[in-house]
């Protein structure tokens, strides 16, 4: 793994607004930043970043067959008990999953680490599955990549596939509807991408702002009143559970993506109870909630997290004493958990973290974030990748 | 090779007019009247909504494709999601 500093395409602005890509500079700052990319060797990629993030899937799954119907773990998670029938129902019927993203500290030699697994909102997807392939192919027509340069970039035709695989496993013959928070550009974009992923695997849709879903005859309907059977939502469980309408009887007339099971393994809780499920496993860090005495095993270095946060808030880095790192926010009243801090690579003062994408139950992908910081957040920079 | 870049290339040029040529489109939303802003195309509905077909190129030839405002007849109840998300960023 190496970080290569090199020259940005003249017309990089260009290409990205004709896609749409549109939040590429965010605030006069970079969010697409090509003057650097990262070269992996294949070994690297298929040994270790693709096997472990095949390992941590068969990880997660199995969790959640643990602790989908016991009470005891949901509350450790601080899931309301409202929720418990609905996500053990979903479990249930093993209703599918889109998609997913371990973030992984990873340096080239050791084994990836699994800091987080944005298993229910990932965003930073267009990017990773359009944009950074669009430069892997001018890099090689252009020359700054080498002919036989590839990428770990299977996401678009995955997502793709995936959605015929849903689309087929479900006898609801009606409109699949896409919903987020309209103010978020970022939010708006992913699901824009989705939509169209899922029109070109044959299936209907229609998209609304999440505020705008209303209860009629205890079933959401859309705005033209018409029954919502599937959804698609870029709103994390957590507050679908808080808000009004979680507690609705149509919560259960609507199948969800990603279902309600998903919210188990977005919560940071998961990677507590993925290392009392697996304690020692190559792939995961020493974790413990915070009120369990057991954490003192972790020692001085650790990262402390809320069970539920999204865009790095809230986040304190302890060296020992030392913050070496804080970040502020809205969350942290569910309870937080306490992780052994792995140091990420340093490259000339970038932290990198690898975000390796799942589709369905399968590895799809990487796309990288760096920040000055070593807590990645919603303004770290997103680097573009390739195979040497 | 770790994916197919002749399908992906297929891919990359229906998104082209595709998924996120929609943002040009954001500002073409019918507004809380029912007026459609100039210079964008008027629809009846202010909602998109169609079957696919791999390659098309007319998934946003209509309107933009988000609902933004309801039937007047509708009677459903609205606004029981979204509270708790408007004090945080909803993606990670």
């Amino acid at each position: 793994m190496r970080r290569l500093a090199i020259k940005p395409r003249g017309d990089w602005r260009a290409c990205a607004q004709a896609l749409g890509f549109v939040h590429h500079t965010i605030e006069g700052e970079p969010y697409w930043d090509e003057s650097a990319c990262y070269a992996f060797t294949l070994r690297e990629i298929e040994d270790d970043i693709e096997a472990a993030t095949g390992a941590l899937v068969e990880l997660s799954l199995e969790l959640v067959a643990r602790v989908a119907g016991d009470e005891q773990a949901l509350e450790r998670l601080a899931i309301p008990r409202h929720a418990w029938d609905l996500i053990a129902e979903s479990w249930r019927r093993r209703e599918p999953s889109l998609y997913g993203r371990f973030d992984l500290a990873y340096d080239g030699k050791g084994a990836p680490k699994l800091l987080e697994y944005n298993a229910d909102t990932p965003t930073a997807l267009f990017e990773a599955a359009v944009f950074q392939w669009r430069w892997l192919e001018d890099g090689r027509a252009r020359g700054f990549l080498g002919h036989d340069a590839d990428q770990f970039n299977s996401l678009h035709e995955k997502l793709i596939q995936r959605w015929r695989e849903v689309g087929r496993g479900d006898d609801r013959a009606g409109m699949l509807h896409f919903t987020c928070m309209g103010a978020s550009a970022e939010d708006t974009g992913t699901i824009d991408y989705l939509e169209d992923c899922a029109r070109q695997a044959g299936l209907s849709t229609g998209k609304l702002d999440i505020g705008a879903i209303g209860v009629k005859d205890g079933t959401f309907v859309d705005l033209q009143d018409q029954r919502i059977e599937r959804l698609f939502k870029l709103y994390p469980w957590e507050f679908i559970f808080a808000d009004a309408f979680g507690t609705s009887p149509a919560m259960r007339r609507t199948r969800f993506l990603e279902p309600p099971w998903k919210c188990i393994l977005s919560n940071k809780g998961a990677l507590a109870l993925l290392w009392e499920m697996a304690p020692g496993h190559p792939n995961l860090l020493p974790t413990f909630f915070l009120d369990d005495d057991r954490k003192s095993q972790i020692g001085p270095r650790f990262a402390q997290k809320p069970l539920y946060s999204r865009e790095g808030a809230n986040v304190l880095l302890v060296d020992d004493g030392k913050v070496l790192g804080r970040t502020t926010g809205t969350y942290g009243l569910e309870g937080y958990v306490r992780q052994a801090l792995v140091d990420l690579p340093n490259f000339d003062g970038n932290y990198p973290v690898v975000g390796s994408w799942v589709v369905g139950d399968h590895p799809a992908g990487v796309g990288i974030r760096e920040d000055h910081s070593r807590i990645t957040g919603d303004r770290s920079r997103f680097v573009p990748h390739y195979i040497e | 090779m770790k994916r197919s870049s002749a399908v992906m290339l297929i891919a990359a040029g229906t998104l082209t007019v595709g998924a996120y040529a929609v943002h040009e489109q954001r500002n073409c939303r019918i507004d809380g009247n029912g007026v459609t802003p100039p210079g964008c195309q008027s629809s009846s509905s202010g909602f998109s909504s169609s079957r696919g077909s791999s390659g098309s190129t007319s998934f946003y030839s209509s309107s933009g494709s988000s609902q933004s405002s309801s039937t007047p007849a509708s009677t459903a109840a609205r606004g029981g999601f979204g509270a708790t998300g408007a004090a945080h960023s909803a993606g990670s």
